[in-house]
């Protein structure tokens, strides 16, 4: 005898993605960021969440001593197909070179982001011809990151 | 220029100076360059035809543009004479080695089209008697990649 359908639970949970994943970038010192910040032609983990430290010392009375900390960032690589003659490069390019800070937003593609200052650790070019790619790996060190919700509507 | 006009601009011959420029298809020959393979004036000179390969496992940018790579095949065919008789193979191995030279010049995948990075030879497989387009000759592969931006 046929079995008997029934009815999943719940309901379907929407997951849409309507945005391109974006990092800008801007001198810190400069005049607010605007979409010509756009780092074009990017890829990879932009890691840029923050962590919550938590500092747990046992106490000879068998519990934890537990200290909160701050939202605290670690450095991140992104990998952009870009060349030398690209003006966005180059202000990142200084900025590593002088050692100046700089401010950005990542934006994934829910929307959500983080907006933060940076300073820029290294510029790695990838110019290996075994793996047939030409690209730069800019490694950011964040600082101050605030991080920001999608929009609503 | 892409590939196929820059081949289209080599010698069929190397080792002959009076050689005409070789003949070149996509896929396979058609009727038309198989009369002009056996005609008087090409004399049965090698030809290339050229076919694509699948390309692979696309790479992904956060603006949702895609690179892709992808390889070619150059099979170079030199036909046998009208009584059969297999050539030596050198004009084929002079071919190939120029053929190697293609990532110097070819820097489109069409027409307008740029190629993402030079092309790159793959391997190449020396000439060796096999038939092609209903030409028992011989016939020499040379395997390029290339990579282009979605």
């Amino acid at each position: 005898m046929a079995n008997t359908p029934i009815e999943p639970s719940g309901s379907v949970v929407a997951n849409v993605l309507p945005e391109d994943a974006e990092l800008y970038l801007r001198p810190a010192d400069q005049t607010p960021l605007d979409s010509s910040d756009l780092v074009p032609n990017t890829t990879g983990d932009m890691d840029v969440e923050p962590t919550r430290q938590i500092t747990r010392t046992p106490l000879h009375n068998g519990q934890d001593y537990v200290s909160i900390g701050n939202l605290q960032s670690q450095d991140f690589t992104v990998r952009a197909f870009l060349t030398d003659t690209n003006a966005k490069l180059q202000e990142i390019k200084d900025a590593w070179r002088d050692g100046t800070p700089m401010k950005g937003n990542v934006f994934f593609r829910d929307g959500s982001g983080a907006s933060f200052f940076a300073y820029v650790t290294r510029i790695k070019t990838i110019d290996d011809p075994q793996a047939n790619d030409f690209a730069k790996d800019i490694t950011l060190s964040p600082f101050g990151v605030t991080l920001l919700d999608a929009p609503s509507s | 220029m892409t590939l196929l006009e820059w081949l289209a601009t080599l010698p069929a011959d190397p080792t002959d100076p009076t050689s005409p420029t070789l003949v070149v298809a996509e896929g396979r020959l058609s009727p038309g360059d198989r009369k002009r393979v056996v005609s008087e004036a090409y004399a049965r000179r090698p030809y290339a035809v050229v076919v694509g390969l699948p390309r692979g496992a696309p790479l992904r940018l956060h603006n949702r543009r895609t690179r892709l790579q992808g390889g070619i095949d150059i099979h170079l065919n030199h036909p046998p004479s009208v009584k059969g008789d297999l050539p030596d193979g050198a004009a084929l191995a002079e071919l190939q080695a120029l053929i190697a030279r293609a990532p110097d010049a070819v820097d489109e995948a069409a027409v307008d089209y740029p190629l993402a990075k030079p092309l790159a030879l793959v391997t190449e497989v020396d000439p060796r008697p096999a038939s092609f387009d209903s030409f028992d000759g011989l016939t020499a592969t040379t395997r390029l990649t290339y990579a282009i931006w979605r």
